[in-house]
């Protein structure tokens, strides 16, 4: 693993196979979730961002998970000066510290680009050093290495664990660092075997914008809810859906509350069973509870739909960068509350955790360009059966267009399937001018006459 | 996504522990003529607004609208979207549409019952199984050994999970369990209630038969939970 493409690939692999399948337990859950274990190591969960740290060769960097460096000389150098001549990849979670207060990750957002910033990394794993590869079961061989090359330094160490026995003093640990410090969780982990997540449970109260109806065999008892929060009066960032914690009761009377309150929709967002959700005026505020809460997973940033509502019809506006929400259950109706930005704006959102930035959206496309097209008909019995072939130019943007499309329209009035369609892409002029031209030398036989 | 199951082994002791589905990807795969692997995309083709229908306004359109729409084709182009057709698509959803593609949404839910002439026999509400391989629920070891060459031309085993311990005393109960199975070079028929039940992975989901297979290797296992929803029958 020398070359820095490997390197990203690595890591990459790191962020969607290892991390992201810590298992994730709430504060009341630790006796029943947290497996029975010989020994466990616990340390406080750091709420920073996922970093690793890379010393081979040419390749020295201190990075996120797609290879983009963190731009913080201070530690790069840290990193070199205490790691000498051991080749690896070390990884570990980047924050922003200040002294006797909980990390949040919303800090480091806030601090990373402030050159004067107390910014540490606490480092917690291995992907390799000295040539050798660690596997996640290897804990024991990875801790003593981290805690030999990271023992020096304050601003990058290894994470610092407590060895317990027993899941009651698993819960005794996460009442004092979390309950009563305010840390943000745990992080348990065996010898082998998977690592927990221990939170306590996040608390959101939604605008509730959409109901779906079909649970278990009765189609006339509420499935799912789709919620989300005011980005300003009238304008929804739409969050996610949820579809536990409902007592039959609530199932039935909220259908019957929301049948009352139906409203339009330009798109449609569509529920777990594969059926759209029936959009509904946004006045009612939902209680929901989650074990957590992430912006981005294995493919990226989590993007959702951005609303308007107006006239009694939701439009959509565009794609925005949104969340999503582990576990969620319905806690309840918030009758005491209203959806406005005060009691569900972004805010439910930004306390916890921070929204990635807004790419800037795409310039609008320039009307597309038809570069050849020819049309054939042939008469049979009355009836004139049609075919066409198209070639445009785009003119879109790369990532949500090809240069060329090649289209072929196959209309017979009299057949079964009597509009047919093919199309081919590319981004070659030479290649779809050949393609255009082949379809035409082997669809078009005798008796189809040019127009 | 790790996921948690109960099991019980020959001596009728369980454990819970995580299982995970196991996926083996394509040996063979498609190049080019330079040796890199295409890319593959998916387009939009054509959209609600542009089938015959929409096209021809009528629902139920005569033979004499049909051979007159070729005029139109002819004439016009309003058959292709040209700022539409062509653009890449990223993530996709299904959803359950009428005939004219109109979004659906309230379904009611029937099994339909074929024969092996495919005719329907039966149509019926289908049953709400929940997930019996956790929580209060324990998949039972039934003592049905099932040598391997005589169960492969039986059922279609469509899937496959791999089970996994947690902890040392986990190892040793599965691996104990996978040698077993090693030894006798047999399946294990495995289901929930006393045994007799299929077993169902999710609220709601389908019910699967359970047949565990055990490999050992020094000291090291593999215990693969394959599931069948289908037998083969002679015809």
């Amino acid at each position: 693993m020398n070359s820095l493409i490997q390197i990203k690939k690595t890591i990459k692999d790191y962020k969607n196979l290892r991390a992201s399948r810590y298992i994730p337990v709430r504060g009341d859950e630790i006796g029943t979730r947290v497996f029975e274990l010989d020994k466990y190591y616990i340390s406080t969960k750091i709420d920073g961002h996922l970093c690793f740290l890379i010393n081979y060769k040419d390749n020295k960097l201190i990075c996120n998970y797609n290879g983009n460096s963190f731009n913080r000389n201070e530690l790069l150098e840290e990193f070199l000066k205490t790691v000498g001549d051991n080749e690896g990849v070390f990884v570990g979670e980047i924050f922003s510290y200040k002294e006797n207060d909980r990390t949040r990750s919303f800090e480091l957002k806030k601090h990373l680009s402030d050159k004067k910033s107390d910014i540490r990394i606490g480092v917690f794993d291995i992907i390799e050093s000295q040539n050798e590869t660690f596997s996640e079961n290897d804990w024991i061989i990875k801790k003593k290495i981290l805690n030999s090359v990271f023992s020096k330094s304050e601003l990058i160490f290894a994470v610092k664990e407590l060895e317990l026995k027993s899941r009651k003093d698993i819960q005794n640990e996460f009442n004092s660092r979390v309950n009563e410090k305010n840390e943000e969780g745990l992080i348990v982990r065996g010898e082998s075997g998977p690592v927990f997540k221990i939170k306590p449970t996040l608390n959101f109260d939604f605008v509730i914008m959409g109901y779906v109806v079909g649970y278990t065999d009765d189609p006339t008892l509420l499935k799912e809810l789709l919620f989300g929060v005011n980005l300003e009066k009238d304008k929804f960032l739409i969050i996610g859906k949820v579809s536990s914690g409902f007592s039959i009761d609530d199932r039935k009377k909220m259908v019957s509350k929301f049948e009352k309150i139906q409203v339009d929709a330009n798109i449609i967002e569509v529920s777990g069973s594969k059926i759209p959700f029936t959009m509904v005026d946004p006045t009612h505020v939902a209680e929901i509870d989650a074990i957590d809460i992430i912006n981005s997973n294995t493919s990226g940033i989590i993007s959702k739909s951005v609303l308007k509502f107006k006239n009694k019809e939701y439009s959509k506006e565009k794609n925005s960068p949104s969340v999503s929400l582990i576990s969620p259950i319905f806690k309840g109706l918030r009758e005491d509350k209203k959806s406005s930005i005060e009691d569900t704006g972004l805010n439910q959102i930004s306390r916890v955790i921070d929204l990635n930035e807004e790419k800037e959206a795409a310039a609008l496309k320039k009307i597309s360009k038809i570069i050849c097209k020819e049309v054939y008909v042939k008469e049979m019995k009355g009836a004139k059966m049609v075919k066409k072939f198209f070639v445009w130019e785009t003119n879109g943007d790369d990532t949500n267009y090809p240069k060329f499309v090649f289209y072929q329209i196959d209309y017979s009035p009299t057949r079964a399937d009597k509009l047919k369609r093919e199309i081919k892409v590319s981004n070659s002029k030479d290649q779809i001018e050949q393609i255009f031209k082949q379809n035409i030398e082997s669809d078009i036989k005798s008796g189809w006459n040019k127009i | 996504m790790i996921r948690y199951i109960k099991i019980e082994d020959s001596n009728n002791r369980d454990a819970e522990l995580t299982f995970k589905s196991v996926r083996t990807g394509s040996t063979v795969s498609l190049a080019m003529e330079n040796g890199e692997k295409p890319l593959s995309k998916k387009i939009i083709k054509s959209s609600k607004e542009k089938n015959l229908k929409s096209l021809l306004k009528k629902n139920d359109p005569s033979q004499e609208d049909y051979n007159n729409f070729s005029e139109d084709l002819i004439s016009k182009d309003s058959e292709i979207d040209f700022e539409l057709f062509g653009k890449f698509i990223g993530k996709t959803e299904r959803i359950y549409t009428t005939e004219s593609f109109d979004p659906v949404f309230n379904i009611n839910v029937t099994e339909k019952i074929l024969n092996p002439k495919g005719e329907v026999i039966e149509e019926r509400k289908p049953n709400y199984l929940n997930s019996n391989i956790s929580g209060e629920n324990i998949i039972k070891w039934t003592k049905k050994y099932i040598p391997k060459m005589k169960l492969y031309n039986k059922v279609v085993l469509s899937s496959k999970y791999q089970i996994k311990h947690v902890n040392g005393l986990t190892y040793d109960f599965l691996y104990n369990m996978a040698k077993d199975l090693n030894d006798k070079n047999s399946f294990m028929m495995v289901g929930g209630g006393k045994g007799n039940d299929p077993l169902v992975f999710n609220d709601g989901g389908k019910p699967f038969r359970g047949f565990l297979e055990g490999r050992v290797k020094d000291k090291s296992y593999c215990l693969i939970l394959h599931i069948s929803n289908q037998e083969f029958k002679g015809v």
